[in-house]
């Protein structure tokens, strides 16, 4: 990508979020009840009160200037108040973004390594009965649904056997780095199993249709060692296409491992998502998935860009 | 698997030339759906039947009731076949209306290009680059789907993917001469679209239904999982688990059985979208 297409793609950013802003917006707004539905049957909560809130949350205004303002918070500001603390929504987002990228950069970590691993080696391997046992394990892992994995490990390793802590992330009052860790093996484990299970399947695929290629045999001629021809030759160009699909899931992490934090009472922005869900947070809700919407498209770009550093000739295509 | 399933299996696939996994993946599914159709109907109990004897404590697996039941004197296993009906109904409607509406906007954008196109690819880069799990979260949240509603609102979400699929074949196929002759011909679009160039697209969408299956049931029971899908009593599979969760130290035979299920079928729908995608590419 060249220096002005790159601007151009930056530049693209704005409408696209625009458009999302206005999805969102939309979602929230047209739905019955409105944001303050749950204090509806709450007798407690007279209509004069009710009134109230409506005004001091600006929700009496007509809609397009309750989106301007919305947008404007977004822009310069917190992004908004949180309606069951009062709290900024930024202040509360970045909280919770600690213990999720925690957890999000040790499962992707090891999700990687196993990935790039168990893809080389299995492709090398293609077809044979080792070949075969690992495509059966990443299907496997492709359709477990992560929060029944999640209740199977907690129900083995911490009910039964009693090795690992079955949730949170650190026992309160004796937290020490032992116990931090150990409390995050099972979320972290389920995490990369599944995230790891497609990204080993693209590698696979990838590096099968690079072994086949000329160059492969061209480099074997040369004398090269298998090692060198399999890391530098042929992953160097299966890696490319899954870079793509890479970086989509770690953008997917910013707005939380939604499932995985709540089975595991991981205190993240998935966790933050779901309490702001029964709470009808609004402003959290939208600020979460404002954030992790640019999350993705960014992601994307840097995908693009990262292709064409590895990839020549996908410069100024 | 045992192998005498597995040679016949292998037997079947060689006659009717579809890979052994896609054979394997839809005899699974045959299976639920069959039990799903029909379990409810022989079971003793009804879904929302409560034994008021049974009534506090989820009780273990006995003969009266096989799977146990609930803290609300309910039958697990009629819950399950029961939840089976809703979860494969969820997931089977979800993709079937993805898929119908995907390919429609695909077609559309494909073959009118221009503008039209623009709008609705724009379209589709909002929608993928809103994550959608929490999106479909907030939507379910706010209006307490029906299962009706839950099927719009699955399909709301996976119909993208097919819709690209679509758009990138109609376009592709579109400048083909035999297009060009139909056109020449003064074949209505329309025609053109649905009986000239659909057809020779028709294993590309199959498999992306396939795909859309799985994500639909997936979705379905992530959301009734977290307790924002189908609403009680309805039992699903999601919502089983959800509901089994408190009790997994006291009562974990509860929580297997729906777990079980849904990995099955999601693994089953796999296998098939896998195998006919290699059988596609061969």
């Amino acid at each position: 990508m060249s220096g002005r297409g790159l601007i151009a793609r930056l530049l693209g950013i704005i409408p696209l979020l625009l458009g999302i802003s206005l999805v969102l917006f939309a979602v929230v707004h047209l739905a019955p009840g409105g944001p303050l539905d749950v204090y509806a049957d709450n007798p407690s909560v007279t209509p004069k009160a009710l009134a109230r809130i409506a005004k001091a949350y600006g929700l009496d205004l007509p809609w397009p200037e309750q989106y301007g303002l919305w947008l404007r918070s977004m822009l310069t500001g917190d992004w908004g108040y949180s309606i069951r603390t009062g709290r900024p929504v930024l202040q509360e987002i970045v909280e919770r973004l600690g213990p999720t990228l925690e957890l999000g950069a040790v499962a992707m970590t090891i999700a990687f390594i196993a990935a790039v691993a168990l893809g080389v080696f299995a492709a090398f391997e293609e077809g044979r009965r080792i070949d075969r046992v690992i495509v059966a394990v990443t299907l496997g892992g492709l359709s477990i649904p992560v929060f029944w994995l999640g209740l199977v490990l907690q129900y083995v390793l911490s009910v039964r056997l009693g090795w690992l802590p079955s949730a949170g992330l650190e026992t309160i009052g004796g937290s020490s780095f032992a116990d931090r860790a150990a409390h995050l093996v099972m979320p972290a484990a389920v995490l990369a199993f599944s995230t790891g299970a497609g990204w080993t399947r693209y590698l696979r695929a990838g590096m099968i249709t690079a072994l086949r290629q000329d160059y492969i045999r061209t480099a074997y001629a040369k004398g090269l060692s298998t090692r060198t021809v399999l890391l530098r030759h042929a992953l160097r160009n299966a890696i490319v296409p899954a870079i793509s699909i890479i970086a989509l899931d770690l953008a997917g992490l910013v707005s939380g491992a939604v499932i995985t934090e709540a089975v595991f009472a991981w205190p993240g922005v998935g966790s933050l998502f779901v309490e702001s869900m029964d709470g009808r947070d609004y402003p959290v809700l939208m600020g979460v998935l404002m954030m992790g919407s640019l999350a993705v498209i960014l992601a994307n770009i840097i995908a693009d860009l990262a292709q064409a550093a590895l990839d020549p000739r996908l410069r100024n295509g | 698997m045992d192998s005498r399933i597995a040679i016949r299996a292998r037997a079947w696939s060689r006659q009717t030339r579809l890979p052994t996994p896609v054979i394997g993946g839809g005899a699974i599914l045959l299976a639920l759906l069959l039990a799903a159709v029909f379990g409810p109907m022989l079971s003793p109990y009804t879904y929302d039947e409560q034994s008021l004897a049974l009534l506090g404590l989820p009780r273990p697996p006995s003969w009266a009731y096989w799977l146990g039941t609930d803290e609300l004197g309910r039958d697990e296993l009629t819950r399950l076949l029961y939840g089976g009906r809703i979860s494969l109904a969820i997931g089977l409607a979800g993709a079937a209306v993805a898929t119908l509406f995907g390919t429609f906007i695909g077609a559309l954008a494909g073959y009118a290009g221009g503008i039209v196109d623009s709008v609705a690819m724009r379209l589709t880069d909002v929608m993928l680059s809103i994550p959608a799990l929490p999106l479909v979260l907030v939507v379910s949240g706010l209006i307490r789907p029906t299962p009706a509603l839950l099927v719009l609102l699955v399909a709301g979400l996976i119909w993208t993917p097919s819709a690209r699929l679509v758009r990138a074949q109609v376009a592709g196929i579109k400048t083909s001469d035999f297009v060009a002759a139909a056109r020449t011909l003064g074949v209505h679009p329309v025609m053109i679209v649905t009986r000239h160039i659909l057809p020779n697209v028709g294993g590309a969408i199959a498999v992306s239904a396939t795909i859309a299956v799985g994500g639909a049931i997936l979705f379905e029971s992530a959301l009734s999982f977290l307790g924002f899908g189908v609403q009680p009593p309805t039992p699903s599979w999601g919502s089983l688990l959800n509901k089994s969760q408190p009790w997994l130290v006291s009562a974990p035979w509860l929580s297997m059985p729906p777990g079980v299920l849904i990995f099955l079928t999601i693994l089953a729908v796999n296998m098939v979208g896998d195998g006919l995608r290699r059988s596609g590419s061969r």
